[in-house]
């Protein structure tokens, strides 16, 4: 029976092809904008690592000046970052499952065999071998340095895929070296393709961006007195002793992120009770002379206090929404029209003896159709809408412009489902039809 | 006016379809009020003036490669060179490039010791900075030679002389902000006079509830990086950029960190604006188009439906007109009642934006020219379904009765 029905419903498509083509194009242009902000947003605020986002945490040490709370906020909170100083001295504590700080500076990047001239002034991700583990980044070639580059910042490097390409190839460039500034650095790892959304772990503002394309440690940053004062934001409540970068490096200017991985609430609860301890040991030195505001502050909610999360997306989906609810009412009406012309078919068949639920499943099947060639092409256009809007957001990283499978498969379902929800009265509308009255005008 | 009351009659004894294209003109009218107002809020911000002459100026950030003791004369060096390149008009250092996303920001107390009045943004550069910009005076006088310094970082401490924005001044002293001129202000509770207001200048990050806010201080700062503000004359800005490249990179050692005209970094600044505002408008375009289609098809189906009808009207004696003329009354008829229940739903759609996305509500004027945008499409989306419902023959009345 069905598939008689699906016969019926196709000839019946094409008897009526520019109305049903006009449903099918009203729900696919629904459908396409509404997926395509619903992917956009969906990609900002997804979790950005789903399986560490209950044990990576940031430290917050509330180092600011004693004569005024960090930002005069009316509620004191702790600076999100730290100072240099405390970074290595929790580091060297070594009390936490991983210890991540994030720092960086920028240098011209070039291969010793380049001339100056080519070489490109390139942002440089510092921070430790930890890095890699805890926000299980991939390695095509190579691995993350020893623990005792970080120990004794040792000018080792890892870079990315895409800047293995740029200067090697691509080819496993293990071993080789790349000269920043005025140092040489050794290649130990290259980063398969890796991209975190949002990119949780430094800046707010740049979380939508790619991740650096070359990552050193720590210690070397740190060792060689690399510094840029206009890439990482810094904040200082206390002038420096004098501008060199030793003396930053030793002030209470705090710039530098830190984050942990803790497993477990008891883990969390024993890193808390070491970074209070720590806190009084310090004030017992003179430091931290503002009330005590330690925090260990998880991915999201750090995300959500700077205001990462642009509003514009959320409130794209819901015009979207709106949008798509018109689109079908729209496509409601076509149908509504397309069934019209029917009454004497209807009639007819009512008259052989079908039932009326013979014609509702007829016709679903027809709507369903339709629903399925709007969410088709739908997902057509919404790729091409996709594609365009990464062309004009620039600003925003070109992967959350790609739709995971599951979101295809869902567009299909929900065209096809709100087709069918939506045909329910034109097909109510067109088998109330009185088989008599229709007959006689034949 | 006399088919008023047949509409409204068959209204009731149709009133499925009717509720459906009732329906679609509420939920178009919502949409559309809210998208333009949002897409047009987008736009307004970006078109806001920079105070700069845009442009003309275009920037350079670069190091100074020499030891520390001479980077203040190599900083003066730099600065005479750019100058004499052809075409250059302005030549000048600064701590910061409006909108470039990259600045200092500063807290601004009338009173001394006591907790900030408000934010501002800073710039510290040489005498001609002002000019470099492009920015105007409107009250006090240009900075004195004799006011400039040179320091390595932080000049906002060590300025004596300032100049500020006419709205920072319009916060501090509402109705009697020329009074600021010679007055002493609090600047990280360190004491500065104001010599001059600035009508217009913006600062690093255009979000920023006071990006009007600005502070400016003859104050250079000779650090590892330094900002060069060139502003050329018309139409030299690729010449100009190439050759003062061409000098700094003489230098051995020199690292260029970026240039940018202010074009560019205006683009930059707003992409996320100019991005949202975009699509808005292409979803304005598209409701457009599937609003007009389904009230095409409406039309048709009801014209279909009552083609008998038509054809008895036109057989007692009913003009092409007078048929015209039912449709596109039925349809301005059902898009009023659509646009009622609309604008009550605009309403509610904006204060639920604005308390959830900390937006504007959307004004009343914004309703009024909805209204009239939606009654037009409609009339021009029943035209020519109403025209072809006229060019129905009497006759058809005659059959099938």
């Amino acid at each position: 029976m069905i598939s008689y029905y699906t016969k019926l419903a196709i000839l019946s498509l094409w008897k009526t092809r520019y109305m049903s083509l006009l449903a099918v194009i009203v729900i696919a242009v629904g459908i396409a904008a509404t997926m395509t902000t619903y992917t956009i947003n969906h990609m900002m605020t997804k979790d950005p690592l789903p399986s560490k986002s209950d044990s990576l945490f940031l430290v917050r040490l509330n180092n600011w000046s004693p004569e005024s709370a960090y930002k005069n906020r009316d509620v004191e909170t702790a600076p999100v970052y730290l100072s240099v100083q405390d970074a290595v001295n929790l580091i060297r504590h070594d009390k936490a499952q991983a210890q991540i700080p994030i720092a960086g500076f920028k240098d011209m990047l070039k291969l010793p065999s380049q001339d100056a001239v080519d070489a490109k002034m390139t942002f440089v991700r510092s921070s430790t071998r930890d890095f890699f583990s805890s926000f299980e980044v991939p390695f095509l070639y190579g691995s993350s340095w020893p623990k005792t580059s970080d120990i004794n910042g040792e000018q080792v490097t890892v870079i990315s895929k895409k800047l293995n390409d740029k200067l090697f190839d691509g080819q496993d460039s293990v071993g080789r070296t790349v000269e920043l500034g005025e140092h040489q650095f050794t290649v130990v790892g290259v980063l398969d393709d890796w991209f975190v959304l949002p990119r949780f772990y430094g800046e707010s503002t740049r979380a939508f961006k790619a991740p650096r394309d070359i990552i050193v440690p720590f210690q070397t940053q740190l060792n060689l007195e690399l510094w840029s004062p206009n890439l990482q934001a810094f904040e200082c409540w206390k002038e420096t002793e004098d501008a060199s970068v030793a003396a930053f490096w030793a002030s209470e200017c705090v710039w530098v992120f830190f984050w942990v991985e803790l497993n477990g609430e008891s883990e969390k609860r024993v890193y808390m009770d070491f970074l209070n301890s720590y806190v009084e040991q310090q004030k017992a030195l003179g430091r931290f002379q503002r009330p005590t505001l330690n925090q260990l502050q998880s991915p999201s909610a750090y995300l959500k206090e700077r205001d990462a999360y642009s509003s514009d997306s959320e409130i794209a989906v819901w015009l979207a929404i709106c949008f798509f609810t018109l689109c079908l009412l729209n496509a409601m009406s076509i149908i509504m029209t397309k069934f019209q012309g029917k009454a004497g078919e209807v009639a007819l068949r009512r008259a052989v003896g079908a039932s009326s639920m013979d014609l509702f499943q007829q016709y679903m099947i027809e709507t369903g159709i339709i629903g399925l060639l709007g969410g088709g092409l739908g997902l057509l256009l919404a790729q091409f809408c996709l594609f365009f809007s990464s062309q004009l957001y620039t600003h925003l990283s070109k992967n959350i412009m790609a739709m995971s499978v599951e979101l295809m498969v869902i567009t299909v379902v929900l065209s096809v489902l709100s087709s069918l929800v939506f045909g329910l009265f034109p097909i109510a509308n067109a088998i109330r039809v009185q088989p008599a009255t229709q007959l006689k005008s034949l | 006016m006399k088919d008023f009351l047949p509409i409204l009659k068959s209204l009731k004894s149709n009133y499925g379809a009717s509720l459906l294209f009732i329906f679609q003109v509420a939920i178009t009218f919502t949409i559309l009020v809210n998208a333009i107002y949002l897409a047009l809020d987008k736009r307004e911000s970006i078109a806001r003036p920079s105070g700069l002459d845009e442009q003309n100026v275009l920037y350079i950030a670069t190091n100074l490669p020499v030891e520390e003791a001479s980077q203040a004369s190599q900083l003066d060096q730099d600065l005479d060179n750019l100058r004499a390149l052809p075409g250059v008009e302005y030549a000048s250092v600064s701590s910061g490039v409006p909108l470039s996303g990259w600045g200092r920001f500063i807290e601004i107390a009338t009173k001394p010791d006591s907790k900030y009045d408000t934010f501002s943004g800073y710039y510290g550069g040489d005498l001609s900075l002002l000019k470099a910009f492009g920015a105007e005076l409107v009250a006090g006088s240009e900075f004195s030679p004799s006011a400039e310094l040179t320091v390595r970082t932080d000049g906002y401490r060590d300025a004596i002389d300032i100049m500020i924005t006419k709205s920072l001044a319009q916060s501090l002293y509402s109705e009697q902000w020329e009074q600021v001129v010679g007055k002493t202000i609090y600047i990280n509770n360190k004491p500065q006079r104001v010599v001059g207001v600035i009508d217009k200048l913006q600062a690093a990050w255009p979000t920023w509830v006071v990006v009007e806010h600005v502070v400016l201080a003859p104050v250079k700062e000779a650090d590892s990086m330094v900002y060069y503000i060139i502003r050329t004359q018309p139409n030299q800005q690729s010449a100009v950029l190439e050759q003062a490249l061409g000098y700094l990179t003489s230098l051995h050692g020199r690292k260029i960190d970026k240039y940018e005209t202010f074009e560019q970094v205006k683009t930059n600044a707003y992409s996320a604006e100019n991005a949202a505002s975009n699509t808005l408008f292409s979803v304005i375009g598209g409701l457009l188009l599937v609003t007009a289609l389904g009230i095409f098809g409406q039309s048709r189906y009801s014209i279909i439906k009552r083609t008998k009808l038509i054809g008895i009207r036109r057989a007692m004696g009913a003009s092409k007109g007078q048929i015209v003329r039912y449709f596109v009354l039925e349809n301005a008829v059902l898009c009023a009642i659509g646009i009622v229940i609309g604008i009550i739903a605009a309403i509610v759609l904006s204060n639920a934006f604005s308390s959830a996305f900390e937006l504007g509500t959307v004004p009343p004027s914004y309703m009024f020219f909805g209204s009239l945008c939606t009654i037009l499409l409609g009339q021009m989306a029943v035209l020519y379904p109403a025209f072809k419902a006229s060019q129905l023959s009497p006759a058809i009345a005659t059959r099938t009765v």
